[in-house]
């Protein structure tokens, strides 16, 4: 009896495992993995499958990959789920950008982050897919082009775009559907990386750089996703400004090149100068000559560029390092880098091309308004020459503005000093505010009749219609209504109908040409004057003027200056010249340089303002 | 014996005179009354009546309470303005009528010698140099380095002109020359200065009856005094000289002193001019034709009459420079030309048929 | 009385010779006409009489007077010039051309009573009275020419330069100057010296005649002398017949030989 109890045990426990086997068995097990290769890039699929499943397309052995765009063709009853992030080589390579253009084709985007090109073998992305019916489906690389990044001894990087059309392709045996939500054909999903904010990235600020994609006069983030974008979609109708590396063609290249250029590590700039030329510098700047007018070795100065620059024009030698009798800051400043002992190079219209080539910059920048000079300088040694000017006519600025930054966007930029750029141009801005602030409300009748007497042998009729630094020192220039050129003469009557309180003599030098004192001494003499209030209360000023526009410092110095002379009660605890010094020592890095000018002019101005 | 049909010419002929004549006074009067409501009416400062006082008080006549204000505008502004684009005008109208009977072409005018570009050269040689200090004392180097510079230019023509007998085109010639000669010179100076001394030499060149004074129109008052009797000596042989050299020399004239002389004078009289002002087109060019086409060629009364013409165009121009867009002041060179050309063409179609020269 | 005679006269405008070695004569109250083809020197003749032109080489004398010894103003009331061209494109009225003519008298440049009226008589010498406020820009190329001869009557002069006074003159006027000269010469002793083309006005109304070739004197004498078959060919290169017909000589021009 208990042999037959044991016997059955034993055969219902076989048949137990038997069913737990066979059930065992129908569980699908670890699927089998299929792998095409060919020539460095590989596909990876299972063999068959009844759910959704991955296609990984993987790379092997590469050096400085960077981005690419991968076309895949898909046979057969499939669905598209979505797109992954790959490896290579232990770093994360990112889909940025993927478009389901029908449903059989499909492209993406894949990057490696900010400016780290991956190198080794791995997968670069996995494409998730979906059956959605059973037999045989086909996927294949239909073409891939990719950007590698060549290195410079300076630490940047250059672009280099391969494209192949591979024609490898893998095959999977669809056994089952699933249930999976599949992309629609046109879908297109693009996507930031994680770690480009904002606050990471280190643009250009001058608006005229190429790789503008959206257009906005900037470089941003907005520009990488856009051009991501339109990259998937094939899309590639964009400005001129949007060609990065400004070869002609929208492709990887400006993809790389713009990512580089966000993160400053690009080897090649290019951008359209203030005369509309399109130039390409080298990176970084290292060696700078200057063969334009004043205000560019003054912003070179302002940027701390000053030791940057190995070759400096005649007019800055001249006019710019040794004259005393007129009031500028250059030669301050230009002292502490020793530039008198820099070569001279010529002139903006007569550069010493041998003398220039002798000094190997990496940059020369030259006057906009000579441009033709510089088209043949650029020819003639190869160098880069970028054109600069005190305000930018394709921009819709106009001159004699009270601050127009794009010179200092420009130089920033080419230098590579966009953030200090930037910090002097917010303080500047906040300096202007701050006056506009004060004076915005001072209404009419509490202002003073200003008028402007314009410099040089024409004589004292010649005034200018608009000068900002009068409106915004809270005072009321008595031409204003006369015209929009930028200079006008008007008749003596008019002015002495006109009755100025203030009479500001645009003039910089006391002593020899153009002098103050000569002038006021010419004012005073002139019987026909004599009834004038100004002239009358001996409210005669003089006006540093000229650089207006071209110096954004000086010209808040002076709208300050203007300030206090205008209301002087309004502006009793306002110390001119202290506020200036610290506004010419922010930007120019010098203590003191407004105190010159006032030493030069405090015998001329009442007590209240000195 | 005089009979009937010869009482008839000598009337015919004094009429004509006589029509002349009229022309020669009417263009005084315009011009008097042109200064003088000019001198009480022209600007913001002062009214009508307030001039008027200020101007009869300086004679003594007090008619009222005086302003200062109008005797500024009165005495300091407009008349001595007035009175320098009148003389200025009448300068250049008749230097320009001379030129162009003395060399017998029609084209001539008081920049005939090149003496305009000369100028130009002389101020931008002293504006690019920096010569001095940029006030009166200033400006007087570039009025004395014009002047002098005109006045090279007109003896180098002068004595060319005289190695080659004197004769018209020789003249013609060379102050072409002279004209290519301190304009490339004056762009050579233009290009190797900094900009802000190119820009005051482009104004000065461009003309500016604003750097009047009382002693400049004192300076023209002696110079027109003394050139005056000088010319009307001159006005028979003028006539002469257009109908030909050899005529002329058959009756007695020194074609060849004649002809030296009167450009030397009639340049002294233009340099004199263009130093103080500028260049000041079209009003010595066309003045003189302008009077030619109203009463026939005959110096006697031509060479008046560009005179007074000249001043008169000048100083309506003046005028316009003033009212067309105030209170800015537009440059007279604009002026002449935009004013004086329409008035020219109208003149030269009126008188289609006959010939201007 | 000699009034000019000339001696030796050579006159080059640059290097060769536009007059060789001329010597004349002639006397008050003569009229002499100079004939010979285009460039022969015949212009150059009469400026040099006039003294527009100075001669190097030779001796011009008026009244006995060497020329050179004249001032320009005495010369101007002596000897009247009507060129062969004129500029004459200027507004100018007939009376203030003609008035030209009495510049040599004029004291300041207000002519005188005496001055007008010497112009009209001059004026109705000419018969262009009734064009005298005409401008004369706007005559006719005749009356322009009266204009210029009427100038240099104005200038009441003793000798008559003239320089193709005919030329652009049709047939009656033509007879009229003529005959004006001839009554000049009759009535005011008026030397004429005149350079003329046509042969046959040349011979009727000239008391003597020069014909002038490559600047020299080829013949001279009165004018039946002068203009023979010979000289005709051997200066102008023509074959030409002398007729007579009612006591005027004729010169027929048969065939021109080159």
């Amino acid at each position: 009896m208990a042999k037959k109890v044991w016997l059955l045990t034993l055969i219902i426990a076989v048949v137990i495992a038997i069913g737990i086997g066979l059930y065992l068995m129908s569980i699908p097990h670890e699927v089998e993995i299929a792998e095409v290769r060919q020539a460095g890039l590989g596909l990876m699929a299972p063999k068959s499958c009844s759910d959704v499943f991955a296609v990984n397309i993987t790379v092997q052995n590469v050096t400085s990959l960077y981005c690419g765009i991968v076309t895949l063709k898909l046979e057969g009853p499939l669905g598209v789920v979505g797109v992954e992030n790959g490896r290579v080589g232990g770093s994360e390579v990112y889909v940025t950008g993927w478009q389901l253009k029908s449903p059989s084709e499909m492209m993406i985007l894949f990057e490696a982050p900010r400016t780290k090109a991956v190198n080794g073998s791995g997968n670069l992305f996995s494409i998730i897919l979906a059956p959605q019916g059973t037999g045989q489906a086909k996927v294949l690389i239909s073409s891939i082009s990719y950007a590698l990044l060549t290195s410079t001894n300076d630490g940047r990087y250059i672009p280099n775009i391969i494209t192949s059309t591979p024609d490898i392709n893998i095959t999977i045996k669809l056994t089952g559907v699933a249930s999976a939500t599949t992309a629609k054909p046109g879908s297109l999903k693009i996507k930031a990386i994680s770690s480009e904010t904002p606050e990471s990235i280190d643009p250009p600020i001058y608006p005229l750089t190429y790789g503008d994609v959206d257009g906005d006069l900037d470089i941003d983030l907005n520009d990488l996703n856009t051009l991501r974008k339109r990259l998937c979609q094939g899309r590639l109708n964009l400005s001129d400004m949007a060609d990065a590396c400004h070869d002609g063609k929208i492709d990887l290249l400006d993809l790389s090149q713009l990512k580089l250029i966000l993160w400053r590590k690009e080897a090649r700039l290019t951008l359209k100068d203030m005369a509309g030329r399109v130039v390409t510098i080298p990176q970084p700047v290292k060696r700078i000559v200057s063969c334009a007018i004043l205000d560019t070795p003054r912003t070179l100065l302002a940027l701390r560029a000053g030791n940057l620059v190995v070759g400096i024009d005649f007019y800055t030698h001249k006019y710019g390092l040794e004259r005393t009798d007129y009031y500028d800051v250059l030669p301050y400043v230009a002292r502490v880098y020793n530039w008198s002992k820099l070569p001279v190079v010529g002139t903006y219209k007569e550069p010493n091309v041998e003398l220039i080539k002798s000094l190997n910059p990496d940059v020369i920048f030259a006057y906009a308004r000579a441009s033709d000079v510089a088209d043949a300088l650029q020819k003639a040694i190869g160098i880069p020459v970028v054109c600069n000017y005190y305000y930018c006519p394709m921009l819709g600025e106009k001159p004699k503005n009270l601050v127009n930054f794009t010179g200092w966007k420009l130089i920033a930029t080419v230098i590579g000093k966009d953030e200090l750029a930037e910090n002097l141009i917010a303080y500047a801005r906040e300096k202007v505010e701050w006056l506009r602030n004060q004076t915005r409300d001072i209404p009419l009748s509490e202002r003073p009749k200003v008028y402007y007497a314009y410099a040089g042998p024409r004589g004292f009729e010649w005034t200018a219609p608009h000068y900002e630094s009068i409106d915004l020192a809270g005072g009321r220039n008595v031409a204003s209504g006369c015209g929009s050129s930028s200079v006008v003469q008007v008749s003596k009557e008019q002015i002495i109908a006109w009755d100025p309180d203030i009479i500001l003599v645009h003039s910089r030098s006391f002593t020899g040409r153009s002098s103050f004192p000569a002038r006021l001494q010419e004012i005073l003499s002139d019987p026909a004057l004599q009834q004038i209030s100004a002239v009358k209360n001996g409210t005669i000023y003089p006006l540093p003027a000229e650089m207006i526009g071209w110096d954004p410092a000086q010209a808040i110095c002076e709208a300050y200056y203007l300030a206090k002379l205008f209301h002087p009660d309004k502006f009793k605890d306002l110390d001119v010249e202290a506020e200036c010094n610290e506004v010419l020592k922010t930007i120019y890095g010098v203590d003191g340089l407004w105190s010159i000018w006032m030493d030069m002019v405090r015998q001329y101005l009442l007590p209240e303002a000195r | 014996m005089k009979n009937h049909e010869e009482r008839e010419v000598l009337s015919e002929y004094k009429g004509l005179t006589t029509k002349r004549k009229t022309f020669l006074l009417i263009l005084v009067l315009l011009i008097i009354a042109v200064i003088f409501l000019r001198t009480l009416k022209g600007g913001p400062l002062a009214s009508f009546e307030d001039s008027l006082k200020a101007f009869m008080s300086y004679f003594g006549f007090n008619i009222g309470q005086v302003s200062e204000l109008a005797k500024t505008a009165v005495w300091s502004i407009r008349l001595p303005r007035s009175l320098f684009a009148f003389m200025a005008g009448c300068a250049l109208g008749v230097a320009g009528a001379i030129m162009q009977v003395v060399v017998r072409n029609p084209l001539a005018s008081p920049y005939t010698l090149g003496i305009s570009a000369a100028a130009g050269f002389g101020a931008a040689l002293a504006i690019v140099l920096g010569v001095g200090v940029m006030t009166t004392s200033g400006s007087l180097i570039i009025i004395v380095n014009a002047f002098i510079f005109a006045m090279i230019a007109t003896i180098i023509v002068l004595g060319i002109s005289a190695l080659r007998g004197a004769a018209p085109e020789s003249m013609i010639l060379a102050g072409i020359a002279m004209l290519y000669l301190f304009s490339s010179l004056t762009s050579l100076l233009e290009y190797l200065s900094e900009t802000y001394a190119l820009r005051d030499v482009v104004f000065w060149l461009l003309g500016d009856l604003g750097r009047y004074t009382w002693e400049k129109i004192g300076i023209w008052f002696m110079i027109l005094l003394i050139s005056m009797p000088i010319i009307m000596a001159k006005l028979w042989d003028y006539n002469l000289l257009m109908a030909g050299d050899d005529v002329a020399k058959g009756l007695g004239v020194n074609v060849k002193v004649l002809r030296l002389s009167s450009m030397a004078l009639a340049s002294f009289i233009t340099a004199a001019v263009i130093c103080f002002t500028g260049v000041i087109g079209f009003v010595g060019l066309v003045g003189p034709h302008m009077v030619r086409m109203i009463i026939g060629a005959d110096n006697r009364y031509v060479i008046p009459a560009s005179a007074l013409a000249g001043g008169l165009l000048l100083e309506v121009a003046d005028i316009l420079a003033f009212e067309v867009m105030p209170p800015t002041v537009l440059p007279i060179g604009i002026i002449t030309s935009l004013m004086g050309v329409p008035l020219f063409l109208y003149l030269l179609l009126r008188r289609g048929r006959r010939e201007v020269w | 009385m000699v009034k000019i005679s000339i001696k030796g006269l050579t006159f080059s405008y640059r290097s060769a010779p536009t007059l060789k070695g001329v010597t004349l004569e002639v006397h008050e109250g003569e009229v002499l006409s100079l004939v010979g083809p285009n460039g022969a020197g015949k212009t150059t003749l009469l400026k040099c009489i006039n003294g527009i032109l100075k001669p190097r080489i030779g001796v011009i004398m008026l009244d006995e007077r060497n020329l050179n010894e004249y001032d320009g103003r005495e010369l101007g009331k002596k000897l009247g010039y009507v060129p062969q061209v004129e500029y004459s494109h200027f507004p100018l009225t007939v009376f203030d051309a003609v008035l030209m003519g009495r510049r040599p008298y004029l004291r300041w440049w207000r002519p005188s009573k005496k001055d007008l009226e010497k112009v009209v008589e001059a004026l109705k010498l000419v018969g262009i009275e009734h064009i005298a406020m005409r401008y004369v820009n706007e005559l006719s190329g005749g009356q322009r020419q009266a204009v210029l001869i009427a100038r240099a009557l104005a200038q009441d002069p003793e000798v008559l330069l003239l320089d193709e006074p005919t030329s652009n003159l049709d047939v009656k006027h033509q007879i009229m100057i003529m005959e004006l000269i001839r009554k000049l010469t009759r009535d005011r002793r008026v030397t004429v010296i005149m350079a003329i083309h046509d042969l046959n006005l040349a011979a009727r109304y000239s008391d003597k005649m020069v014909m002038l070739k490559d600047g020299t004197i080829y013949a001279q004498g009165n004018p039946h002398e002068v203009l023979t078959p010979e000289n005709v060919l051997a200066v102008y290169g023509v074959k030409a017949s002398i007729l007579i017909h009612n006591d005027k000589l004729l010169v027929v021009p048969e065939e021109a030989i080159a």
